[in-house]
């Protein structure tokens, strides 16, 4: 291990013990346990939804996936960022103002439901799921490259899996949501820092943005595939082109990946599914307001909107500097094929060691350890406060104490954490480039499409139609969350283009069913009783203005507005 | 830190804290210490001398007429929103200007769009959006906080004065 790895690991580490010690609880509480006390300021909160939100498949993902799909790759970020416009717009200050513990706990509550909340637990696991994986597998890639041995006779892929895991499982079980919020908020900080250093680096050294997309876009665009007797060979391979089929793919045209129903598709998936996303939604309920949780909605589109048009910025970059950088670079020449990649996900990470060597692929390798670690640790308090305060609290244990319910809490995060990454192990991120450009970023897209098809619509509704019922919203989440998981699931046999992508990026065509569901089934069944309590409470501002009120009265460490 | 416990409900307009909701699986916790998040209004402290409930009190004739103009506030920008992202392709399929001209350094302004541009448009539709509902918000309810505090009712065409 070179020096450069153990300082990186070792600033990492102090970072994430040193925040969570600093901000540890105070006592035995599932509010502060699970929402922080509901005291997390605008700006912090946007930092931590940053950090919540900006995992592997964004750091890593994204530049991957337009280093690898030019153009396309771009539908990503546009997708991602595209989100937080339907949260703002439609759930967060009424999802706050009702104020519960998590997703599942507000929809059981709304509809009066203890199925409801079962299912929405159902769906809710399913969706962290699908979104942990990948955090644990950018934590490996992170590992191998940066340390590139394991430890314990282990692989360094299983090595850097286990370590980031189970450092955050500990951190986030002893120190909840305060110590998960103030780590996410500092870790964004990093983050945002490390992608600012790498393009100022890039651009001072003569990259240049518009010249690079012309230069890339001259030759068709290729890529690595596995090939040659054994299937054991890389060669490069031209990309088909979606839009205008018998041209070339190019990098600086849509079409590489999408025809124009995909780009919809993907879009429209991303951008729904971030509303049903647990580990995000679930912060909004440490907001002191309603107001508040908006106003931390338009900071994170400010702020993830700067961070991924320099993540598109930086993927272009790698394409354009690594196939002149490879002479002279033994271990560059390892890693590529004529100059490309075999791992898209190194795109970054290479870029980092090209321009600060060893200190820059510390740095860039400590981002990245840091945007997996920081959407675990989010990933897993969601997990818990679905466990250990949905399940154990409302079913198993009803008399529990609130020790008894932290330590729930607690021990369902170790459980997540453990299941999370042996499933990270069993997957090897080469063995699925041929099908997936990009493992992480795609991965990440199956937990969108689920959250997209079966929670966001039924949240939506429940928050703007009070009509809703118990039974409309039981049928929309299964009806969402079966259709979704069987369209991705059978999306790789179909061979007609645009068929699969549509059954890869299901969010288009199930939420429309999924919202007609709960229409239907609702307008046959009774809505439960209290709806008006739920609206005045949900829809009204005097909760909010009593907050702020008792904000300027105490002048304590609550920003309310 | 002592988790912070909802204030009773105010009135019968006034939404209760949802701990105090019976739960229709289950009967309601009977530990004293269950502690259950606060629907955004911290409990008074009889340290402080907090004012009565009933000047923070929202009417649900006041909510559902808010409400509706929030509707279609969420509803407008979302429209937006969709013809923003739907754009992309449309112009891909039917402007070759769209990817064939350089507008900014050499870069088409599809790829602009994708790299920045819409960014950009997202976090202005948040921005407008998020001013408008909270200025709907303040104009719709309230008004009873503000008449007992002594300043001209929103239905007076006065602002908040928050």
């Amino acid at each position: 291990m070179t020096s450069t790895a153990v300082v990186t690991l070792a600033a990492v580490l102090i970072v994430v013990l040193g925040v969570s010690f600093i901000s540890r609880p105070r006592g035995p509480s599932t509010v502060d346990f699970y929402l922080a006390g509901q005291r997390v300021g605008v700006m912090t909160n946007s930092w931590a939804i940053c950090g919540d939100y900006l995992s592997a498949a964004s750091f890593l993902g994204v530049a991957a996936a337009v280093y690898v799909s030019g153009l396309d790759g771009a539908w990503y970020a546009v997708g991602f960022a595209a989100g937080f416009v339907p949260v703002l717009l439609l759930v967060a200050a009424p999802l706050r103002r009702f104020g519960e513990f998590s997703l599942a706990d507000f929809l059981g509550r709304r509809m009066d439901s203890g199925p409801v909340r079962l299912a929405s637990v159902g769906v809710v696991q399913l969706v962290i799921l699908c979104y942990l994986v990948p955090q644990s597998v950018g934590g490996g890639i992170t590992w191998e490259l940066l340390v590139g041995q394991g430890l314990l006779g282990l692989s360094p892929y299983a090595t850097g899996v286990l370590l980031s895991t189970a450092v955050v499982a500990v951190v986030v079980a002893f120190g909840g949501m305060r110590g998960t919020t103030w780590n996410q908020a500092v870790q964004f900080l990093l983050l945002f820092a490390a992608l600012v250093w790498l393009a100022v680096v890039v651009t001072a050294d003569g990259f240049r943005y518009g010249e690079a997309v012309q230069s890339l876009s001259e030759a068709p665009l290729a890529n690595p595939t596995l090939g040659g007797a054994e299937g054991q060979e890389w060669t490069l391979t031209e990309e088909t082109n979606h839009m205008h089929p018998g041209e070339p793919a190019l990098f600086g045209e849509p079409g590489a990946r999408y025809g124009p129903l995909g780009q919809v598709a993907l879009v429209v998936t991303l951008g729904l599914g971030t509303a049903g996303l647990p580990h995000v939604m679930n912060r909004y309920f440490t907001s002191p307001t309603g107001k508040a949780a908006r106003t931390t909605t338009v900071w994170v589109l400010a702020l993830i909107g700067a961070f991924y048009a320099m993540a598109i910025m930086l993927g272009t970059a790698a394409r354009d500097i690594i196939p002149d950088a490879v002479a002279g670079r033994p271990w560059l020449q390892e890693l590529t094929v004529n100059g490309v990649l075999h791992t898209p996900e190194h795109a970054l990470p290479v870029l980092g060691r090209i321009y600060g060597e060893q200190t820059g692929l510390g740095l860039i390798a400590a981002a990245a350890l840091i945007a997996a670690m920081s959407t675990v640790a989010g990933l897993l308090l969601a997990s818990a406060a679905t466990w250990g305060h949905d399940v154990y609290e409302r079913h198993i244990n009803p008399r529990a104490t609130q020790r008894q319910a932290v330590w729930a809490g607690r021990i369902t995060t170790l459980l997540g954490a453990a299941l999370a990454a042996g499933l990270a192990i069993a997957l090897r991120p080469e063995a699925f480039v041929p099908a997936m450009p990009s493992l992480v970023a795609t991965m990440v897209t199956w937990a969108f499409a689920v959250a997209g098809s079966a929670l966001t619509p039924v949240l939506v509704l429940a928050i703007w139609w009070h009509r809703t019922t118990a039974a409309g919203s039981l049928a929309g989440l299964l009806t969402g969350a079966v259709l979704s998981v069987s369209m991705f699931m059978t999306a790789g046999l179909i061979t007609t283009d645009w068929l699969r992508e549509l059954l890869a990026a299901p969010t288009l065509v199930v939420a429309p069913i999924t919202v007609a569901v709960v229409v239907l089934v609702s307008l046959r069944t009774r809505a439960p009783d209290g709806v008006q309590a739920h609206w005045v409470r949900m829809h009204g501002t005097a909760a909010d203005r009593r907050a702020e009120r008792m904000a300027r009265l105490t002048r304590g460490g609550m920003d309310a507005r | 830190m002592a988790p912070r416990l909802s204030a009773p409900g105010p009135g019968a307009e006034t939404p209760t804290p949802s701990g105090s909701t019976p739960d229709p699986v289950r009967p309601a916790p009977v530990h004293a210490d269950r502690a259950r998040p606060a629907p955004a209004h911290p409990a008074p402290g009889p340290e402080l001398d907090f004012p009565p409930d009933t000047e923070v009190r929202d009417t649900p004739a006041e909510v559902d007429a808010a409400f509706r103009a929030q509707r279609g506030v969420a509803l407008a920008y979302f429209l937006v929103f969709l013809v923003l992202v739907a754009a992309f392709p449309v112009l891909t399929m039917t402007l070759p200007w769209w990817t064939e001209a350089r507008v900014f350094g050499e870069l088409s302004p599809g790829f602009v769009a994708a790299a920045g541009g819409l960014y950009l448009a997202f976090a202005v539709i948040g921005i407008a959006a998020a001013r408008l509902s909270a200025s709907v918000e303040s104009r719709m309810l309230g008004g009873q906080q503000t008449l007992e505090e002594g300043s001209p009712g929103p239905t007076q065409g006065a602002e908040d004065p928050r």
